[in-house]
């Protein structure tokens, strides 16, 4: 027991703390982040639930599974094969969706049992004694005041086994398990019993009883979900992922307990608020000051439900302490996001294969996980802005982004999703696993810009709804963004390196969903432009206590300072554009789209410039009026391309003005949100005292760093700077995706499955596609043949001709999913080619239809991607076809492949072989190569490489260049007896 | 005495001095007296059971508990001692009898009742015994010393003891 004189001691060291004149935020008026918590914690056990399924699944249809894949890919690739395997992946979708609903329901099942256990446990009883009808009276009034509809029950017990009032039950039906001293002391201390009484009121109100054992229940129920696959690993004859496995699973329950238990402490400084708040301070502090002391070892703090006496005594005179974010709220909240993302995209790709939307998948767990982030972090920072605001103080924003770093971080490596997969995460490329805590903490910098900017109107407004509604869109959208950002490009640079991954920066990123986000975020962060408050005095639901102190007013005096340089960046912008464009003068044709590139980098650069210094300027509230600006003043800068384009006699199309406004949109919003992080992280002294002066000159300078900065970037990012190989593959179609391989993809990479697999792959894949292709290429000989139909005809015709079977074949291609490395590797590049010969088509019809050199130059672009991507499809299907051949199935896969990424049928184990082999056809003929718009000496050598002769035919083509290669006759791909001939038409030029 | 008789004795002294007990020390529980009283002789390990662990949602208050099973458990323990004392001195060894006896050693009953044969006072060494009881009893209850220290004193105070 501790003496009263500690208490003293703890209460006077707390009081010399509080300053005596201080504003008292009244911090439950704004929501507590905690409810979002539960639910990250809840979501991410829950996953772990569906991958209790998978493995179940795995275990009960082994083999029976085998033997189902092995006879859908036995199919007809192109049509039943697909359809086949969506059946197949429905299957386990519904084993994982079991796995949620058994985790969910067991909970539920867990919260209704609890009551009953911890009855029994403590010998509760309801509160019969006839002596104490006052103090269930009492309880009913402290109910009404508390807004309750219904007054929990009051148990207690005669034994020892009570020591501490806590509330438990099920929704609509609470109890409050009061120790009977308490009850016997009501005469002499009737605040204790009251202090008491409207905590757990407090804790009923505010959900804390549902949440807390629902996430205690589902934790029970997955914790021995979690424990089946190691009692039957261990009694099962593979033990091999044992050890992968375990310390996932230790970790996520470790984490989970650890998370539940700050959340409870936080829950209890809250309902201590709550208590003085309804009563009075002098008696919350009072029954406060008779808890548990504060352990001395901070580690056993972190194992407690309660935080220790000193600490709550503490928030109670300075409730803005329990406002404040944390290292462990940000770690956690990333921890369990990035944990579930994987599993949740692995779900979501079974379950969607079928209806061949699989795309949407990293999307919507994208939105979800941002969802998820936004109300917790985000919501976290802007109740810590509205506080800090409130009482003229400020937070440390660097431990919650670190937080949030390591949280990703340990969250990604951690999840289940990738247990038996070597590398971390399943990567073959380490560095791809900083890309997503790399985003969301940079993320998460400008999301408490933008908290704090909505923050700062809430004296406008009579209740906080408008205001952290605000703030949780545009930080789950940007949360949201950013993960989805981090995700693709990481398997962009797993996939095909980091020349794709730039690429997909100008060619993936600035999609029109991307801009409409963009947009949602605007639209959200727009109120507080408006609703800017004068110095007036605090509102009075936002502090305790009269009179209100003034709201302190903004660093600088109004918006139309950042929209002056907001035009200032943009015509900077503007002005550099077209400088660079005197100065080197007009483009050629190929290198018209590497023109376009760097104009619109250059006003990206003047959105990210004007957003470094808005946000340096006046880190409080800048934020939002920047988001609003930096694509506005992008938008500016990025008009000087519609304006050279007109100046030179270009005709003026809708085409241009659309692709330049959401490439300066998108690109201008996504380097934004880098430099307003710099921004409000570096506190320049020239910043300290914002001026208007200062900050056009800061947006000024900025603008012109950024741009030389944009210049150089665009140079080093261009396709072909970098020497190590890559297979590049465009955003929207990437063919693979992380799941869970549970660790028999070594296996499964035998050199006799790689031959079979290879095999079998040749056989029911590689040909018909290219047997499929030839047809495609035929009619667009056939197309070209046609002299002059005109740009619409000829556009329709591609796009009803070309590209309606390219893309069928495209997406038939996309839903293969081969067994082993080599071969999926292989497939991969393959698709790619399709993927990027697609593109070109389209945007060749696009070029056509809206009459846009822009557009035709980036499907030359398209093309030559295309080509490359072909040119590594031949040589991995040749080198399938030596896999195939026995006596050489013993090569290895080559060193340079770049891809070593985990597929969702790396779970399947080798298949028999039964199909008799067909390739063996394909040894006696060589399929055409690819020379399209190739120059006429490198499709010779392509020619006489696969053993094929040619001769030329020179034609007119407004298209390919003078000398380069039109089509080929027959078309390429065509298989062809070796030493055919082969027409190369040669183009003269537009004649 | 026979068992049965002896059983009620016991129970009764044992009401008797743990209520003299809770009335000094904490007469807000003599409202619960009986309900803890009657939960205590059906089932004293029950009742003496200590929590274990935090509850989610608790309040967290520490030191807060009834002093009245403390103070039946350790006046269980000093009435047995004393009925041994006088089971072994008196030839009556009727139920009635003995409870009269040793009632008549707490100085408040010994003040409000006619001495039937007017026993002798504890002895000193039997008094350090009570107190080496109460001491034990409030050690394995887990009491603190502080506590214990006070229980001890106040029970030796209600003994018709040697000056």
């Amino acid at each position: 027991m501790t003496g009263p004189g500690s208490v003293a001691d703890e209460q006077a060291s707390v009081a010399a703390d509080v300053p005596s004149q201080r504003v008292r935020p009244r911090v439950l008026a704004l929501p507590a982040p905690t409810t979002s918590l539960f639910l990250v914690l809840v979501g991410g056990l829950l996953t772990a639930g569906a991958f209790a399924g998978a493995w179940l699944h795995l275990m009960l249809n082994r083999s029976s599974w085998s033997a189902a894949l092995s006879r859908c890919t036995d199919r007809d690739w192109a049509g039943a094969s697909g359809r086949c395997i969506a059946r197949l992946e429905a299957a386990r979708a519904w084993y994982m969706a079991a796995g949620i609903a058994i985790g969910l329901i067991g909970g539920f099942l867990v919260l209704l049992v609890l009551p009953h256990l911890i009855e029994r446990r403590h010998r509760l009883k309801p509160l019969s004694n006839p002596r104490m009808v006052d103090v269930v009276a009492r309880l009913d009034e402290l109910t009404v005041q508390a807004g309750l509809r219904r007054a929990p029950t009051l148990v207690t017990t005669t034994g020892r086994t009570l020591t501490d009032p806590f509330s438990y039950g099920i929704p609509g039906r609470y109890r409050i398990a009061l120790p009977l001293k308490i009850a016997t002391l009501r005469k002499r201390d009737p605040a204790l019993l009251d202090a008491v009484l409207r905590h757990e009121l407090a804790h009923i109100r505010s959900g804390d009883v549902t949440l807390a054992w629902l996430a205690a229940g589902i934790g029970f129920v997955v914790a021995g979900i979690l424990a089946v696959p190691i009692v039957a690993s261990l009694f099962g004859q593979d033990r091999s992922l044992v050890v992968d496995y375990t310390w996932r699973a230790l970790l996520l329950l470790g984490v989970v307990g650890l998370t539940q238990r700050t959340l409870l402490r936080i829950r209890e400084h809250e309902a201590d608020l709550a208590t003085a708040s309804a009563g009075t301070l002098d008696s919350a502090t009072v029954a406060v000051a008779r808890t548990r002391p504060t352990p001395a070892a901070r580690w056993r703090r972190a194992f407690r439900t309660h935080p220790g006496r000193a600490e709550r005594l503490n928030v109670l005179n300075q409730p803005e302490r329990v406002s404040i974010p944390t290292f462990t709220g940000g770690l956690t909240a990333a921890f369990f996001v990035l944990l579930a993302a994987p599993l949740a995209h692995d779900l979501l790709t079974s379950a969607l294969l079928t209806s061949r939307t699989t795309s949407l998948a990293w999307p919507i767990v994208a939105a979800c996980a941002g969802a998820f982030l936004g109300g917790s972090v985000g919501v976290t920072l802007w109740r810590a802005a509205a506080v800090a605001r409130v009482c003229g103080t400020s937070f440390r924003l660097a431990p919650v982004v670190c937080g949030v770093g390591v949280g990703a971080l340990l969250g990604q490596t951690a999840s289940l999703a990738y247990t038996g997969l070597a590398g971390p995460a399943g990567l073959a490329h380490i560095h791809g696993l900083l890309l997503a805590p790399l985003a969301l903490m940079i993320a998460t910098v400008p999301v408490a810009g933008l908290a704090a900017a909505l923050a700062d109107v809430l004296p406008r407004l009579h209740h906080s709804r408008q205001s952290w509604i605000a703030c949780m869109l545009t930080s789950s959208t940007g949360f949201g963004l950013a993960l989805w950002a981090a995700m693709t490009a990481q398997l962009l640079l797993d996939l095909s390196g980091r020349d794709a991954a730039g690429r997909w920066l100008f060619s993936g990123l600035p999609s029109w969903s991307f801009v409409l986000s963009c947009v949602v975020i605007m639209v959200a962060a727009a109120p507080s432009l408006r609703a800017a408050p004068s110095a007036g005095p605090i509102s009075a639901w936002l502090v305790d206590g009269t009179p209100s102190p003034p709201w302190p007013p903004r660093p600088v005096r109004s918006t139309a300072d950042v929209g002056l340089a907001c035009a200032l960046a943009g015509l900077t912008g503007a002005v550099i554009i077209v400088m660079v464009r005197l100065v080197a003068g007009p483009s050629s044709d190929t290198g018209a789209l590497q023109r376009f590139q760097l104009y619109i980098w250059i006003a990206a650069a003047t959105g990210a410039a004007l957003a470094l210094a808005a946000t340096a300027a006046a880190p409080h509230w800048a934020m939002a009026p920047a988001v609003l600006a930096a694509p506005a003043s992008a938008l500016i800068a990025a008009s000087a391309i519609i304006g050279i384009n007109s100046a030179v006699g270009n005709p003026l199309t809708f085409s241009l003005i659309e692709q330049t406004a959401r490439h300066a949109i998108a690109l201008g919003a996504a380097l934004a949100v880098p430099a307003a992080a710099l921004g409000l992280s570096v506190r320049w002294r020239a910043a300290r005292a914002a001026t208007r002066p200062k900050l056009l000159a800061m947006a000024l300078g900025c603008t012109l760093l950024t741009s030389l900065i944009a210049m150089t970037a665009n140079a080093a990012l261009r396709p072909g700077n970098e020497s190590r190989s890559s297979t590049p593959v465009a955003a929207t179609a990437l063919p693979v995706t992380p799941t869970p391989s549970l660790g028999t993809q070594s296996a499964l990479d035998d050199e006799a499955t790689v031959a079979e697999d290879a095999r079998k792959y040749l056989q029911h894949v590689a040909v018909p596609m290219i047997q499929r292709y030839a047809e495609i290429v035929q009619a667009l000989n056939a197309m070209l043949a046609d002299a002059d139909p005109g740009p619409s005809a000829r556009a329709s015709t591609i796009r009803t001709s070309i590209l309606a079977p390219l893309v069928r074949l495209r997406d038939e291609m996309i839903a293969v999913t081969p067994v082993t490395t080599p071969v999926r590797q292989v497939h991969a590049t393959c698709t790619a080619a399709l993927v990027a010969t697609a593109e070109q088509q389209d945007l060749w019809a696009a070029s056509l239809e809206r009459d846009a050199p822009q557009l035709l130059a980036q499907s030359k672009e398209h093309g030559d991607e295309a080509q490359r991507q072909w040119d590594a499809c031949d040589r991995g299907l040749q080198l399938l076809q030596q896999y195939s051949t026995p006596g050489q199935s013993g090569t290895t896969p080559p060193a340079s492949s770049p891809t070593h990424l985990p597929t969702r049928h790396a779970t399947t184990p080798p298949k028999p072989t039964t199909a008799p082999r067909s390739a063996s056809a394909a040894q006696q003929t060589v399929a055409v190569p690819n020379v399209g718009a190739n120059p006429l000496a490198t499709a010779t050598q392509k020619l006489a490489a696969v053993g094929l002769r040619w001769n030329v035919v020179n034609v007119a083509d407004a298209v390919i260049p003078a000398g380069a290669v039109v089509r080929t006759t027959p078309a390429a791909w065509s298989v062809v007896p070796k030493g055919s001939t082969v027409t190369l038409y040669v183009s003269t030029g537009a004649g | 005495m026979t068992g049965d008789a002896s059983a009620v004795t016991s129970d009764q002294l044992t009401m008797d001095l743990a209520r003299l007990i809770v009335e000094d020390l904490a007469a807000d529980e003599c409202e619960v007296f009986e309900d803890v009283a009657a939960d205590f002789f059906a089932d004293p390990v029950s009742v003496l059971r200590p929590a274990k662990g935090e509850e989610p949602l608790g309040f967290g208050l520490e030191g807060i508990a009834l002093i009245t099973p403390f103070a039946l458990a350790i006046a269980r323990e000093v009435v047995t001692f004393l009925l041994s004392t006088v089971t072994q001195t008196a030839q009556d060894q009727t139920g009635q009898f003995v409870l009269r006896i040793v009632r008549q050693r707490l100085r408040r009953y010994r003040q409000g009742e006619a001495a039937d044969t007017d026993p002798a006072p504890l002895t000193a060494g039997q008094s350090q015994y009570v107190r080496t009881v109460v001491r034990d009893s409030a050690h394995r209850l887990g009491l603190t010393a502080e506590v214990a220290t006070t229980l001890e004193e106040h029970i030796i105070s209600q003994l018709h003891t040697e000056q």
